[in-house]
């Protein structure tokens, strides 16, 4: 296997870009404004990209090659992958697989997703094409989602003493990495007392602890070590990338972790000769606080149970144990499906290059991405990624 | 096995959530019970049913019934739904004697929504879950009720 690095990193600002909120876009111009951001970003010609790589959610067929077109692109391998929220670190998987093994040198690799109006589709026909008979779950709760989030956050309250408030710190203290991000969809701080009295939408989870609905894309450019210094000083590494997906009982009876999350961090801290001690920061999968809570303990940020400590103590803060969710993570910085997976990786190349600005961690040298979406079998995710990446 | 009793009458407006899934009574003393798969060969049980075993190479299901009460294991109270839903309602994991690694989704009705506790004993119950609203249907299936004690 060859290393593979990260040369370019670029992503659009994350919120909704319906003409009201922000300017109307389609879905492959923010495509594009993400892959010309990372490719100059890289300092590299569009024409050198040998493969393109798209995690999508919400467009017709053929996403990728409808956002690369227009910037000269095309006429060269191209794929698209659905997987749920996980969509775009499953594509830079395939992409880092394929540079890793040989097949190609230079790739780029996109996620994007507009929700506030997709094309080819109203949003109207595709919920409706979801809700009754698919899943079983879904038909029951009518709200599955968002529901199982808060199911896991009574079972984490109960089984560990976790409390509301702390659940609720979790978002103020992303949307406190949010207010210094430029990218974020909400670039303003809240209060504890904000969160908790905002209104409930399955408790305990209040509706500012559940990620908006977002438009966005995100963009990096992948190379061989080789490539990667002929075009930077600071290529970032991206050692190893591991997929899971959760299975039928795979929870054992419990709500409270995730197995799935807790067998990829395992294989990929292994594979790569790295513990969490050694992490400088981490962006998780959090679409809800609750998410955000078990994740600390999946991948062994903390112990079992202690998640709700390591939050009153501020240990996930600036200055603290470890940075998680830097970037104001899904809660602040938005949630375009596809996107996410892609603009984790953007923050934490742009974060090991130093490149970050207010909300720079300091001598960041190792950063985590922690990617999980969908429904597979049972209660745990349809896929969930851990991606290291190091300087 | 017991005999298990798939038809029910449904009205002209209502309709079944799963064929195959629910055992209804079929006299006034008998109780509702969810219809699992157990493997033939390993044992595992699994709700709903696989047609498959996800734990060995079995490939024969058969057919068992679940008890009829269990334990709220896990609960939240949803407030926003997807239309065709009730809100508020109360959404649980109920966990049955059977195997302690069945987790069962479903909502708890009959109960007010600062009565529901974790540990709380509950019975399987059939009522209406939610409108179809593309084939205009109210949907029969399964949901829990608090244990009441007389
Ligand atoms: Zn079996």
């Amino acid at each position: 296997m060859r290393d593979v690095y990260i040369i370019g990193a670029g992503m659009t600002r994350f919120g909704l870009y319906d003409g009201r909120h922000l300017p109307y876009k389609t879905i492959y111009e923010l495509g594009a404004e993400a892959c010309m951001a990372a490719l100059d970003h890289a300092g590299i010609s569009h024409r050198k990209i040998e493969a393109a790589f798209c995690g999508n959610g919400s467009a017709p067929p053929n996403c990728c090659q409808n956002i690369t077109a227009p910037i000269g692109i095309s006429g060269i391998p191209a794929f698209n992958h659905e997987n749920g929220c996980a969509a775009g670190s499953c594509a830079l998987k395939h992409g880092w697989e394929t540079i890793a093994n040989g097949m190609y040198d230079v790739a780029l690799v996109i996620g994007a997703d507009k929700w506030s109006r997709p094309p080819g589709m109203s949003q109207m026909t595709k919920l409706l094409a979801v809700p009754y008979g698919m899943n079983l779950n879904q038909d029951v709760a009518g709200a599955f989602g968002t529901a199982l989030l808060a199911l896991i956050a009574n079972a984490h309250m109960n089984e560990y003493g976790t409390t509301k408030e702390q659940l609720a710190k979790i978002s103020v203290k992303n949307k406190r990495n949010g207010a210094m991000n430029p990218y974020a969809q909400f670039q303003k701080e809240v209060t504890l007392e904000e969160v908790l009295n905002s209104r409930m939408i399955s408790d305990p989870l209040t509706l500012l602890q559940c990620c908006p609905q977002s438009d966005g894309a995100a963009a990096v450019v992948i190379c061989t070590g080789d490539i990667a210094r002929q075009y930077t000083t600071k290529p970032v590494k991206i050692p190893f990338i591991t997929e899971s997906a959760g299975k039928y009982k795979g929870m054992e009876g419990s709500l409270s972790q995730f197995k799935c999350f807790q067998r990829a961090s395992k294989m990929a801290y292994e594979a790569c000769g790295i513990g969490p001690e050694d992490l400088d920061l981490v962006e998780v999968h959090d679409d809800f606080t609750s998410l955000e809570l078990v994740a600390y303990e999946d991948l062994n940020l903390c112990p079992q149970g202690e998640g709700g400590r390591f939050i009153d103590e501020g240990l996930f803060d600036f200055g603290g144990k470890c940075v998680v969710s830097p970037s104001g993570g899904l809660l602040a910085k938005g949630h375009p499906i596809g996107a996410t997976g892609v603009a984790q990786l953007v923050e934490i190349a742009w974060q090991l290059r130093g490149e970050c600005g207010k909300r720079q961690v300091e001598g960041a040298k190792v950063g985590l991405a922690h990617n999980g979406g969908g429904v597979g079998d049972g209660y745990e995710p349809g896929a969930v990624t851990v991606t290291i990446a190091t300087i | 096995m017991d005999k298990i009793t798939k038809n029910i009458q449904l009205e002209e407006d209502q309709m079944l959530l799963r064929e195959g899934i629910i055992n209804f009574p079929s006299s006034p003393g008998e109780k509702p019970q969810l219809i699992a798969g157990q493997c033939e060969a390993c044992g595992d049980i699994a709700f709903p049913k696989k047609i498959w075993c996800g734990k060995c190479d079995g490939k024969v299901m058969k057919d068992i019934l679940l008890s009829n009460r269990g334990k709220l294991y896990a609960y939240t109270v949803v407030r926003q739904a997807v239309p065709g839903y009730e809100v508020p309602n109360i959404l649980g994991v109920v966990k049955v004697p059977e195997d302690d690694e069945l987790l069962i989704m479903a909502q708890i009705r009959e109960c007010d929504l600062k009565d529901v506790f974790n540990g709380m004993e509950v019975e399987t119950i059939i009522t209406e879950l939610y409108t179809d609203f593309l084939r205009n249907k109210k949907v029969i299936g399964y949901a829990f009720k608090p244990v009441t004690v007389n």
